[in-house]
């Protein structure tokens, strides 16, 4: 979505993932597990907000480029902050996760993971097809000038897009830590996949999207069982790269959009 | 010009080549009466990247060893300066000669053994005396060519004793991860050729790298071929995940590492499925105050257990200004002197042999238990 307002990668977008991470292990002992999901998640939207219109608004009529390198910018700074507030240290533990053995030793988190993202990105469907302000975003992404022409609210839409994005971050920011932990520097690790699988999927297309998250996720499993772990990244970012060749619209790319 | 004018000039000309030479003169006398004031060290360590958390250790464990060296005002007193490598070759060369050209020829680590191999050479031919607390690269000894030491037992030792180990067990079948990084692969290397001399078959062998997002193909890899046990050579942190990823998917195994998996990393991401990992753990001061105070102090300053890193920092701190204050801050003794030194540390009891290396203690042999609601290091017992 950030891309479809922007038309750039904001490289900051998962290190308030990794933001709200941090907030939810902080806040998890005090307030409780879901009072501290809800402020990590708002808390990263509002940080999300904040960088559109702090940063990016006032930049978009400087061009792509420096949009682009503000947003790597913002991401260094980001990083450091983290290091120094919470060190270098892979922060793990923060739930004790147990396996549950009648579900195929699931762990709740991913069960929750499983039926929840589906639900997510249908209701997020919902949202963009059904609604005023949904089909208003799409209109904005698919063509930003006609929209300012149509005197739509863009400023409103690029920040109700950002929020949504914070909400999202926030939530995997929250799935992670729990299940592997996070560092300071795991944001640009996890850009790198959520941008593969959104060029594999075929940019706009939201299933198509998380059908080739499901895909990546699969490809790295296979090349560490298979191979070598120092390849599995390598493989699935070469699929990448075949994607652009053979198929530079996605896999999925127009094929899926009425879906 | 008048002739007046012209001997106006060379006088203060010549006054001020003269006092330019005289200051030289002084200042070097200063410095040959003033030598052995104070003992300055670098240390290099990673203070960024992926093993940050491990040089900061480090430098806690140096700190408090050069703030309590300092508090006795009868001691010579101890700078340690320090020089972030980001874990890398060249800039720990660079940093290596950065640190030379300030003055400093004692190195009170080189974070990393591919780290410390690549500043060897300039080390030898500038005439530099390196002590290491973690790097454990088997040949660094013979290539550091008496510049070069340590104060951990090299990967073969470990390696060797974990083998031992599994033997003694009855174990025929181990698989073997490693982190795909020098430390990893050396004690890889080590564990392999261990086992082929003692005739343990390695039935399958997994690499693993830092901070990887999952470890379920790892598992389901070391799943493929049956084994009696595992073992790790891989960062705590990522090895508690890996031990949770192994409970998941219920592989029946023993599972062996290296003292690395003491303090609470490990723990933090593998929970209760820790219990039962058998670690080999080289055996601490017999001066159990020793280690005991050293605790109480690192949890007062730094709020948290201290690791084998800061342990190990604070050692080689201690040991290397103990050669350094013997031999007179000269970095050529300083190097006969470590090797005559026998010193209990906060780690175990620190001594050389005849080429420098390190010679290990007794290990102890410890498990992973359950005591109340926490996890705790027993002694382990057949």
């Amino acid at each position: 979505m950030i891309y479809g307002v922007m038309r750039i990668i904001d490289f900051s977008h998962t290190d308030r993932m990794t933001i709200a991470a941090y907030l939810f292990a902080d806040l998890n002992r005090p307030l409780g597990i879901y009072a501290a999901m809800a402020i990590a998640c708002i808390s990263a939207a509002l940080l999300a907000v904040v960088t559109e219109r702090g940063l990016f608004a006032g930049l978009r009529r400087r061009g792509y480029a420096v949009m682009m390198i503000c947003s790597l910018g913002l991401s260094i700074i980001l990083q450091s902050i983290m290091a120094i507030t919470h060190g270098s240290m892979l922060r793990t533990g923060v739930i004790r996760e147990y396996p549950l053995t009648n579900f195929l030793n699931l762990y709740p988190r991913e069960i929750v993971l499983l039926f929840g993202v589906p639900l997510v990105i249908l209701c997020l469907r919902r949202l963009l097809h059904n609604t005023y302000w949904g089909q208003s975003l799409r209109a904005t992404i698919d063509d930003y000038e006609k929209a300012i022409v149509h005197r739509l609210p863009v400023a409103r839409l690029t920040m109700i897009a950002f929020a949504i994005s914070g909400i999202l971050a926030g939530a995997s920011g929250i799935a992670i830590i729990i299940g592997t932990g996070v560092y300071p520097q795991v944001g640009f690790k996890y850009l790198i996949f959520a941008f593969a699988a959104c060029i594999v999927g075929g940019v706009g297309n939201i299933v198509g999207a998380l059908l080739a998250s499901l895909t990546i996720g699969i490809l790295i499993t296979a090349a560490e069982f298979y191979g070598s772990a120092l390849a599995a990244e390598g493989v699935t970012l070469l699929v990448l790269v075949a994607v652009l060749v053979f198929a530079p619209n996605g896999v999925f790319g127009h094929g899926l959009r009425r879906i | 010009m008048d002739r007046k004018r012209l001997y106006l000039i060379i006088s203060i000309l010549t006054i001020i080549v003269a006092v330019f030479v005289v200051s030289q003169v002084v200042q070097r006398q200063d410095d040959q009466v003033a030598a052995p004031s104070i003992i300055r060290m670098a240390s290099l360590l990673p203070l960024d990247g992926q093993v940050a958390s491990y040089g900061e250790m480090m430098r806690n464990g140096q700190l408090l060893a050069v703030e309590e060296i300092n508090r006795d005002s009868m001691s010579t007193p101890i700078e340690v300066t320090f020089f972030n490598t980001s874990h890398m070759k060249d800039v720990a060369l660079d940093r290596l000669r950065e640190a030379h050209q300030n003055g400093y020829r004692l190195v009170v680590e080189i974070f990393g053994s591919d780290q410390a191999n690549h500043c060897l050479p300039f080390a030898i031919e500038n005439g530099l005396t390196i002590l290491s607390g973690v790097d454990t690269r088997p040949d660094l000894i013979r290539l550091g060519k008496g510049a070069f030491y340590r104060i951990m037992p090299n990967d073969a030792a470990a390696a060797a004793i974990l083998v031992q180990w599994t033997q003694e067990l009855g174990v025929e079948n181990i698989g073997i991860v490693y982190v795909n990084d020098d430390w990893g692969k050396g004690l890889y290397e080590e564990a392999d050729n261990a086992a082929r001399q003692r005739k343990v078959n390695v039935a399958i062998v997994a690499d693993v790298i830092r901070h990887q997002s999952s470890f379920a193909g790892t598992v389901a890899k070391l799943k493929s071929n049956p084994i009696d046990a595992v073992m790790l050579f891989i960062y705590p942190d990522d090895g508690g995940n890996l031990i949770k990823e192994i409970h998941r998917q219920r592989l029946n195994t023993r599972i062996f590492a290296t003292e690395n998996f003491t303090g609470d990393d490990m723990i933090n991401a593998a929970g209760d499925a820790a219990i039962g990992v058998m670690l080999a753990v080289p055996k601490p001061s017999e001066d159990s105050t020793t280690l005991s105070q050293f605790q109480e102090q690192y949890v007062d300053r730094y709020g948290a257990d201290p690791s084998i890193f800061a342990i190990k920092g604070y050692d080689a701190v201690k040991t290397l200004y103990i050669a350094a204050v013997q031999s007179g801050a000269d970095p050529l003794k300083t190097r006969e002197t470590i090797r005559d030194l026998a010193i209990p540390g906060v780690g175990g009891f620190i001594s050389f042999a005849e080429d420098g290396e390190f010679i290990p203690g007794e290990y102890d042999r410890l498990v992973y238990t359950k005591e109340g609601e926490n996890l705790a290091l027993s002694p382990w017992t057949p």
